[in-house]
């Protein structure tokens, strides 16, 4: 538990998850320069043995907590959930990457290699109490994601993605670390648990350090008015990076706000003020701005901004009253806000194809006559976004807002609810698009050559192809293809539909 | 058996029953054996339902039949349902509903498989509502309810069904947040209060807080159920979704949907927060009183038969609406009476309504317009239509003879002694609601025959009628026979409230004069 002066075999045992993931990535860039190595289906075979290996080695991990160089490693129940969560979800994402469009793409050695230690850069991040190690982690996982999202397919979109997320990214990195400097300069330490016992409760330089560590992690948890990256980086990035930024990326922030915020509590004065502000105003424009996109993918960028406020109001609650139930309101919503977006994002994976990158809200036009199951399925996960009982999108509101107006946060939790109010529109505009709206298809046809100039134009059908039938979806998408997809989308269902019901937080 | 029968009853009516429904009509590709299968379940459901009728005890204000089971125990969470005079009629009607809707359904519609399917998850949601007893079991049942009938009107609606059913939807979902907002404020008050969590309805009964707390819970439960009822400024969404719904869809709406939100006033915001009900009722008077003359007179004006109907129903809520919330005005029998007034007057508005909605879909169906004035002297080409539109009118006017008569009978009772004007004004729309619904019959039935050649009621059509038809006489002759069961449940509910008005202004002194007794095995 104490200083350890060397590394002895626990650390090797603790850490191996870690290991396998950057023995992986080491591997995988082996293979990339191998002519004979260099098959898609080589990598992809290795990339998921590795993660494989990883998760399990994370689920045989011993029971005690364990900490290392005083906190700068552990594995605790934070940092096992994260590591958890990031493997699976990062195995469902390489496994329906495999089917999308891109797949000669993403199973490329270099590729998969970032994508690896983009995965050991988020279990660091989780897995510390040292605030140099949690930067480290952080950046690691940030540049290996602004690389997934420009590389995989250099599109100008992509690019512009990319960059965009690049230049604000390393600003909100350097901001996050200008904090870190200031608690360190504060506390002499950078350790998070000592830093908590030796925080001066009016102390300035602290004070300004939690503020600005708390607008770092803002931008990472795309909350207004740090969110301006986030529309664009959905849109542009390829829709297997976007799941995995929308979820994985998420939910370790999420994770490290936990810890980081539950060890500064001396300064709530400061920075509750601050992310108070932030989770209403993310409540509110995420929601209304998410009423007028057309695209997809942006609307639910919009949607994960308004979320990422949800979420807040369970931070702030915690940072109010430290309870483990506000704890687990948070992890739940973390834990369902993952699940319902890996099922969405699979549905979209198996809608695109090389001509249709960016599906717009038309094109789901008359989806439920075309594909009965699949419409279903989306239609449930709006109304789990939605926050409509039974499915599990409820329950997380509920235990979120029954967190917050536990800690007196009325005036969020009111915000909140207006922000969800104003949500139903949007998420039932996917739903009514698929549903209700009749199938029109010459107009349809025509019109679909001139959607905003800023997306991809999906390229109008051939003038041979049946117009009614083809029109929604077109006939590439092939189901025997897509059976990861499908198996993920069933148990996201499933998942969605009970968990809630049989599970509380 | 028997045993195993009594307390699992509501959750065999409830959840169970739609649920195999819901799961034969997916396997079941065959629409005809699909049809068949969901008419038996919803058949049993109706035999369920009556059994509970036969078995409740009339005598007694406890909760029956009831079934509890520790849901999220850390968080005192539970699964309990019950059924006691209040909701036990608002069940039967339900239940007696959901085969005539199968019916009505038997020859048509393209894509009958889904909508029979979401036709039993809605009645699953109605019921479900009707029988919990936690906050939050309630709280998911009554969304539920939205899901399908949003698909409802948005699949099978008219022209302009995606504008009615987002605008359904929204308003009701909207109103319905602020109430999970105001359930899980109060909740936390209560764990405060005891330090135990519980959402269990008969434990936050107990509680107490002060005036301003209970105004502000009060209102939040009063929007949800306002837009539901619909209370008059609330009440936009309803013409809308009823005239674009198909015919099922504003069968239900009427007859059940909207009775909910009364049925939440008197199981929830009156019992939780008397003091609330007390200072906010002549405002809710009002407004009842404001909508029964204005849905009386929109009503009216409208050229379409459905719309018609549809504000009618605003004006006849209003009605319900005076009759519960002159309990808090009146004092000691006649404020029971009002209620009971209330609950009759909300069965006997389900049931003429529900007809009314289901002779107009018949003759939609043959003439694919709702304007009354496309039709003309049907009297003529179509008598057993005739004979029973001017029935179903008669029943939704109130004429001595109906069930409508007898419960707007205990409602202007109850409302004049709590308030004479109130009860004057209520009694315009009794005046104007014959005019409209007679200038509608004699429009669809008389003058010059418009409509010669479309044949009557084929005998389905007679056969989900009649029932309806055989009730609203049967309420106007025998009261009693619908009503003995329901008194003990309304006198407890109206003596309690009694209490509030009558001991000290300080809530904290103030406790329920007797308390429900939970009956559980």
């Amino acid at each position: 538990m104490n200083m350890m002066p060397t590394l002895g075999l626990p650390f090797y045992i603790y850490s191996l998850p870690i290991l396998a993931l950057l023995a992986g990535s080491l591997l995988l860039l082996l293979c990339a320069v191998s002519k004979m190595l260099r098959h898609p289906a080589i990598i992809f075979i290795c990339t998921l043995a590795f993660i494989v290996a990883a998760l399990v080695s994370c689920l045989l991990l011993p029971q005690p907590d364990y900490q290392v160089f005083a906190g700068a490693y552990v594995v605790d129940g934070i940092a096992r959930l994260g590591q958890i969560l990031v493997l699976t979800i990062a195995l469902c994402i390489l496994w329906f990457s495999k089917e999308s469009h891109l797949q000669a793409q993403f199973c490329r050695g270099d590729v998969c290699s970032i994508f690896l230690i983009t995965l050991s850069g988020m279990m660091v991040m989780v897995s510390s109490y040292n605030l140099l190690t949690i930067f480290v982690g952080l950046e690691i996982f940030s540049l290996g994601t602004y690389a997934l999202i420009g590389y995989i397919k250099p599109t100008q979109a992509a690019q512009e993605a990319a960059i965009k997320y690049f230049v604000l990214g390393s600003f909100a990195a350097a901001i996050l670390l200008l904090g870190f400097a200031f608690l360190y300069a504060a506390t002499g330490t950078l350790d998070l648990n000592t830093a908590l016992a030796k925080l001066p409760a009016h102390d300035n330089l602290a004070a300004v350090g939690s503020l600005l560590a708390v607008v770092g992690l803002a931008f990472k948890l795309a909350l207004v008015p740090c969110h301006l990256w986030t529309p664009d980086a959905y849109e542009g990035a390829p829709t297997a990076v976007t799941a995995f930024m929308a979820t994985t990326a998420k939910a370790v922030t999420i994770l490290l706000a936990v810890r980081f915020l539950n060890n500064i509590t001396a300064l709530n004065a400061f920075w509750l003020p601050v992310l108070t502000l932030f989770a209403a105003l993310s409540m509110l424009v995420g929601n209304v701005l998410a009423l007028v996109q057309n695209s997809l993918k942006r609307m639910l960028a919009y949607s994960s901004i308004a979320h990422g406020g949800y979420v807040a109001i369970a931070l702030i609650a915690l940072g109010t009253h430290a309870d483990a139930q506000m704890l687990d309101s948070a992890l739940y919503y973390v834990i369902a806000y993952c699940v319902i977006s890996i099922g969405t994002f699979a549905l979209i994976i198996r809608m695109e194809d090389e001509n249709r990158t960016n599906i717009q809200l038309e094109d789901l036009t008359a989806l439920a006559e075309t594909h009965p199951y699949s419409a279903a399925t989306l239609a449930v996960f709006m109304f789990a976004f939605a926050g409509i009982p039974p499915t599990l999108g409820f329950f997380a509101k509920f235990f979120v807002f029954k967190a917050g107006l536990t800690a007196g946060l009325y005036t969020l939790v009111i915000i909140g609810v207006i922000g969800s109010a104003i949500s139903f529109y949007y998420y039932l505009r996917v739903i009514l698009n698929m549903y209700f709206v009749p199938a029109t298809p010459p107009r349809a046809a025509q019109a679909s050559s001139s959607p905003p100039a800023s997306s991809t134009p999906p390229a109008s059908p051939a003038n041979s192809s049946p117009p009614a039938s083809s029109l929604p979806l077109t006939s590439s998408i092939q189901l025997h293809k897509a059976h990861a997809t499908t198996v993920i989308c069933a148990l996201t269902l499933i998942a969605t539909l009970l968990l809630g019901v049989l599970l509380p937080p | 058996m028997p045993a195993f029968i009594d307390t699992h009853l509501l959750t065999v009516l409830a959840v169970i029953l739609p649920a195999v429904a819901i799961c034969g009509i997916a396997l079941l590709r065959n629409v005809q054996a699909a049809k068949v299968f969901t008419l038996g379940i919803a058949l049993l459901i109706l035999a369920g339902a009556l059994y509970l009728y036969q078995q409740f005890d009339g005598t007694s204000a406890e909760l029956q039949f009831v079934e509890k089971y520790s849901w999220f125990p850390a968080y005192g969470i539970s699964y309990f349902v019950a059924v006691d005079g209040l909701s036990l009629l608002l069940i039967v009607l339900t239940a007696l509903l959901t085969p005539l809707l199968i019916l009505s359904l038997w020859h048509k519609q393209h894509n009958l498989r889904a909508l029979l399917a979401l036709l039993m998850f809605l009645t699953s949601g109605m019921l479900g509502s009707l029988i919990a007893f936690d906050l939050l079991l309630f709280y998911i049942f009554w969304e539920i309810m939205l899901i399908p009938m949003y698909f409802i009107i948005g699949m099978w609606g008219g022209k302009n069904k995606i504008y009615a059913t987002t605008k359904f939807f929204i308003y009701t979902a909207c109103g319905s947040l602020f109430m999970l907002v105001a359930a899980i404020t109060l909740y936390g008050l209560h764990y405060q209060d005891s330090g135990v969590f519980s959402a269990n309805l008969l434990d936050l009964y107990q509680l107490r807080e002060s005036h301003s707390v209970q105004y502000l819970l009060f209102l939040g439960f009063l929007l949800a159920f306002a837009i539901k009822i619909p209370l008059w400024p609330f009440h936009t969404w309803l013409p809308d979704a009823h005239t674009e719904a198909p015919t099922v869809g504003s069968v239900v709406l009427a007859a059940v949907l909207l009775k909910l939100g009364i049925y939440g006033l008197m199981r929830f915001a009156i019992p939780l927060f008397p003091y609330a009900v007390i200072d906010f009722a002549p405002f809710l008077l009002g407004c009842g009183v404001i909508g029964i003359i204005y849905g009386a007179l929109t009503a009216w004006a409208q050229q379409d038969a459905k719309k018609m109907i549809a504000y009618s129903s605003v004006s006849h809520l209003g009605f319900v609406v005076v009759g519960t919330m002159s309990l808090s005005l009146s004092g000691g029998q006649l404020s029971e009476i009002a209620l009971t007034g209330a609950l009759y007057q909300m069965i006997n508005h389900g049931i003429s309504t529900g007809a009314l909605f289901f002779l107009i879909g018949t003759i939609y169906e043959r003439c694919q317009t709702r304007l009354i004035a496309d039709y003309g002297g049907l009297a003529s080409s179509m008598p057993i239509f005739a004979t029973m539109l001017i029935i179903a009118t008669l029943g939704s006017i109130g004429l001595p003879g109906t069930g409508g008569f007898v419960g707007e009978f205990y409602v202007l009772l109850g409302a004049f002694t709590a308030q004479p004007f109130v009860a004057v004004c209520a009694s315009f729309g009794v005046l104007l609601g014959a005019i409209y619904m007679l200038s509608l019959c004699r429009r669809l039935l008389f003058g010059p025959c418009k409509n010669k050649n479309i044949p009557d009621l084929s005998k389905l059509e007679v056969a989900y009628l009649l029932p309806l038809i055989v009730l609203i006489v049967l309420t106007g002759v025998l009261p009693e026979l619908f009503l003995h069961k329901t008194k003990p449940s309304l006198k407890h509910l109206a003596r309690n409230f009694m209490t509030y008005q009558l001991t000290s202004r300080d809530p904290r002194t103030a406790r329920p004069a007797t308390v429900l007794v939970e009956q559980n095995e």
